[in-house]
Parts: structure tokens; C-alpha cells; sequence
């Protein structure tokens, strides 16, 4: 499973921009579950102009070590603001891909449980690297939703895995035109349970009724009363088993969403 | 003042109300099923914790000692929250630190001296660590010392539905508008609630606690740790006030719901 793993690995390029070189090959001794947490938390990264775009984070980077620099060097750099409008659409796309600009707090909705790969949650995970996108970058995003949903839809289908930050593209724009395309990616990549949870999390954005009232909504996003207080279902964490039964009925049900023409 | 406070001995300018000594011993921590924090059995030396989270006061101290600016300060990047922001969003503020945890428009901390310090990050919780003669705790001092003795995932019980008597979270269905209903929106007094069975106050809210240690995700040594849950932390969102989980933030981010308490020994 590990090798498996590894074939599918691609490189992180935020965390490669950033200090340190990020370790996505799984090692020979890490457990199944680590390689798969390892694995659903990589990144994509987009072809377009990428050497143009290393390039001018390399730059900022330099400049910022500067002696007298008020930055710590060697960290966190950003692109200025007139070297981030000047980008063409599609470097820019790279450059929002590759590094974001901002931080994640230090808890999540979805935390690493062992046996995650054989369960379906609502939730994507969080960054492994701990990163958001900044206002700017996610302004970006929803001012060229059609552009950016085409290049979404070409990395989907570029028949390789489809990495978190795609996923996490897909869900800011709650890109329900993508879900064919979701759909083809887990039938060709079936271990990519996550791509299930982008489903479910679309027809949820959708308001998707139908899939309100299956069993599957219920469990994972609906709530219990504990002595008063309303609880989530399941948690956030648990989800449901990854078993065929649950594939087939999100599959289908995010087809007949998107076959509804909602969008 | 200033040259007064350079030349007391650290241990005169404890950052706390006291300290708890945690026995030497063997301790079950970690949850099933956790891949962070799998359930284990660990043997720790004694140790001594601090009831309570390092205060605005406190910090103050070791600022006028040393000189020290905080990262915030220096790389303009605090993180802060105001509502109405979507779950698990911030906002990046340049006039935030310590001083003014959530920027300077919403005011600074002159009428807290007593709540945890924020708008710090892990490199300046070390910091004052070196200079106070104390350490961070390690992800399992944290977690024996919270957990008190008890196995369940809150050291009163499986259910969270006591949480609210233990600690200052956030009760507001989301994050879209502010939530004071215990009487505090953002840090609360340090010991203002009630404390877990070994006399520490905040286990479980307020700020989260900074401690040491690397998990099976990280990479590099650019990432950090907090432990304990926050103000911000709700049960509609990441549920997170428990004794077993571990987060994660980048080792250079201040954000005002991270703060920290000292281990000795």
C-alpha cells in the first residue's frame, strides 16, 4: 500500500517555497495509516508557468534576508501586492495553488484517525502544513470563478491525484459543475475517499434535498441532543464506512444533483 | 522598576499563582483510533505544572527585562478574530500583538493583566521559557496533568456537557456573531473557572497551552503545537477542548487564542 502511495505522490510546493523541503514520500516504517493521511494531504501543483512563479517567491525570499530585513528571513515570504496584480491569470493560479499566504489556527474540523481511508467523512481535512489562503487569494478565486473552475476541471482530469488544494478550490467555489468530473476521478482513484466527501460537502452547500433526507446526511451532519445540548451525530470525525453501498448512493445522489441543473 | 525585575531571580517572577508537582509514574494516554495520539502507557519523571496560563502581567515582566519583541512585532502577522467570520476563518491584522491581541482597534489589554497572554507565538513562548528558567510541557506532561488520574476524554467525565463550568469556550452556534454568554468574548481571567482535580485552572479553554514535541505529520521544524482548547473553540466546529488532542500551527503565527503555561523540573 505504501508503494502504491508513493506513485502518487506530488510535491508540495508551498512547503518547498517555504523553509523547509516537505517529506511526501511515505517511509519504509510508517504505517499504512500515516502514508494515507500523508497522502490525502498533498497538494497538486499546477504546471502553468510554475518555474516563472518559484522563481519570483525565490526572488521575494532573497530579498527579504536581506541584513536590516524587519522579517525573520528565512520564512514566510509573500509576493507584493503590485508583483501579485501584475501576474497573468494563470501564473496567478499557480502562485494560489502552490502558496498560501496565511495561517491556519491550531485546531481543525477533521483530525488524523487511524483507519480514515476505509471511512467517508463530511469534511475535508486541513492543510498538513498548517497554511491558508489569504483574502487576496481567495478573492482571486471567487472574481475568475469560470476561469478557475476550467483549470480545476483540466487537473481533475488530468488523471492523476487530485490534490487537497484542488479540492479545497472546488469547495470555496462551490464548483458543482466539477462533480462529473469528481465522480470519474473516484472511479479511477478509489482509495480517494476524500473526493467523496467533496461530494457530499457540495450537495450539502447545494442544499441538495434529496440527499437531506438519506440516512448518510443524517449521520454525518445531524444532530443529537446530549442532556439539552445540540451535538453533532457522529462527529466530526468518525463519518461512515467507505464501503460500496455508501459509494454508490453519494455517487448517484450527486449526479441526480447535478443532472437537476441546480447550476 | 525595569532594573528591579532584571535582577530577580527568575523564580521570584514565577509567571503563575503556583505549581503543581505531578508524580513520577506510569501514565495512560492518547485515544483509540487517534493516529496524533494513539493510546499508550508512558513513563514520566516528576515534574512540576503551573496552575495557571501565563498572564498578560507575567509576560509584561519578562518584556521590560529583556527587551524582547515578539514576532507579531516584528513580522507584522498577528492573526485575529472578529465576528462575522465564517468557521475556522481569521484575519491577518498588523497592528496586532500582545499588547493589542486582536489589533489595535479592539482595544488593548491595560484592564487584563490577569487574562493568558495572546498574540504570542511558540518562538516567543520559548523565549520567555529561557529567560524565566522554565520549559514548555511535553505533549504527555500536558496531557497526565490534565487528564488528573481519569481515562475519559474530559477529566469530568465522556460528555462534554460540563464543559461550560470547566472552561471558556465559545457557545454560539457559529462563528457568524460574537458570543459572550459566559461572560467573556474573547480571554477570560486566568482561574476564573473551575479547576480540574489536580488544581489546574483553563485545561480545557480560554487559550490554547503551547507545548513540546513533533507528531507523525510534521515536516522540517517549522510547525508547533497547543494543546487544550481556546475561546474560540466550539462544539459545532472542531469540538476540540478534550485531554487528547493535539494541534497544529505554524511555529511563527500569533494568533489570540494561543497562549501558554510552564512546566519546572
Amino acid at each position: 500500500m505504501i508503494t502504491k502511495f508513493s506513485l502518487l505522490f506530488v510535491p508540495f510546493l508551498c512547503g518547498l517555497s517555504l523553509k523547509a523541503t516537505a517529506q511526501q514520500k511515505a517511509a519504509p516504517d510508517e504505517s499504512p495509516d500515516l502514508a494515507f493521511a500523508i497522502y490525502r494531504t498533498s497538494d497538486t501543483v499546477p504546471p502553468y508557468d510554475l518555474d516563472k512563479v518559484k522563481a519570483l517567491i525565490d526572488s521575494e525570499k532573497r530579498r527579504e534576508k536581506k541584513p536590516g530585513s524587519k522579517r525573520l528571513g528565512d520564512t514566510f515570504v509573500i509576493l507584493p501586492d503590485h508583483v501579485f496584480a501584475a501576474l497573468p491569470f494563470e501564473e496567478k493560479f499557480t502562485y494560489v495553488m502552490i502558496h498560501p499566504e496565511t495561517y491556519s489556527q491550531n485546531c481543525s474540523a477533521a483530525v488524523f484517525m487511524i483507519g480514515s481511508q476505509e471511512r467517508i467523512t463530511g469534511w475535508l481535512p486541513g492543510s498538513r502544513y498548517s497554511m491558508l489562503w489569504s483574502q487576496r487569494q481567495t478573492d482571486f478565486l471567487h472574481k475568475n470563478r469560470s476561469m478557475v473552475i476550467a483549470l480545476l476541471k483540466q487537473e481533475i482530469e488530468r488523471g492523476r491525484h487530485v490534490g487537497l488544494n484542488i479540492k479545497h478550490a472546488v469547495s470555496e467555489l462551490n464548483a458543482d459543475s466539477l462533480i462529473p468530473s469528481l465522480v470519474a476521478a473516484f472511479q479511477r482513484d478509489k482509495k480517494d475517499v476524500d473526493i467523496l466527501a467533496l461530494l457530499i460537502m457540495l450537495m450539502k452547500q447545494g442544499n441538495c434535498a434529496s440527499f437531506r433526507r438519506t440516512p448518510i446526511y443524517d449521520k454525518l451532519y445531524g444532530k443529537r441532543i446530549v442532556r439539552g445540548l445540540s451535538m453533532p451525530a457522529e462527529g466530526t470525525t468518525m463519518g461512515i464506512p467507505a464501503n460500496d453501498d455508501n459509494e454508490k448512493l453519494i455517487e448517484s445522489q450527486a449526479m441526480a444533483f447535478y443532472a437537476s441543473g441546480v447550476k | 522598576m525595569i532594573s528591579i525585575l532584571v535582577f530577580l531571580p527568575a523564580s521570584l517572577v514565577s509567571p503563575t499563582e503556583g505549581f503543581v508537582t505531578v508524580p513520577a509514574g506510569s501514565y495512560q494516554v492518547g485515544k483509540q483510533g487517534d493516529l496524533d495520539n494513539p493510546l499508550r502507557k508512558v513513563k514520566l519523571k516528576s515534574f512540576e505544572i503551573a496552575k495557571t496560563d501565563v498572564t498578560n502581567a507575567d509576560f509584561e515582566a519578562f518584556v521590560k527585562a529583556t527587551g524582547h519583541k515578539t514576532v507579531a512585532e516584528r513580522l507584522h502577522n498577528g492573526m485575529v478574530f472578529e465576528p462575522p467570520l465564517k468557521e475556522f476563518q481569521w484575519k491577518q491584522d498588523p497592528t496586532a500583538y500582545w499588547r493589542y491581541p486582536n489589533g489595535i482597534t479592539r482595544g488593548g489589554i491595560e484592564s487584563e493583566q490577569d487574562h493568558p497572554v495572546t498574540g504570542i507565538c511558540y518562538d516567543d513562548a520559548l523565549a520567555y521559557c529561557k529567560w524565566a528558567h522554565v520549559r514548555l510541557p511535553s505533549f504527555e506532561e500536558w496531557e497526565v496533568a490534565c487528564r488528573a488520574g481519569t481515562k475519559t476524554d474530559y477529566f469530568f467525565g465522556n460528555s462534554p456537557d460540563q464543559i461550560g463550568a470547566y472552561a471558556h469556550v465559545w457557545h454560539g452556534r457559529d462563528h457568524m456573531t460574537a458570543s459572550n454568554s459566559d461572560g467573556y468574548a474573547y480571554t477570560a481571567p486566568v482561574g476564573h473557572f473551575k479547576p480540574n482535580p489536580l488544581g489546574l485552572y483553563d485545561m480545557y479553554g480560554n487559550v490554547f497551552q503551547f507545548c513540546s514535541g513533533r507528531l507523525p505529520m510534521d515536516h522540517a521544524d517549522w510547525q508547533a503545537h497547543a494543546r487544550g482548547g481556546s475561546w474560540w473553540c466550539s462544539r459545532n466546529s472542531c469540538c476540540s477542548f478534550n485531554s487528547f488532542y493535539i494541534g497544529t500551527v505554524v511555529r511563527f503565527a500569533s494568533f489570540s487564542n494561543l497562549g501558554f503555561r510552564v512546566v519546572r523540573g
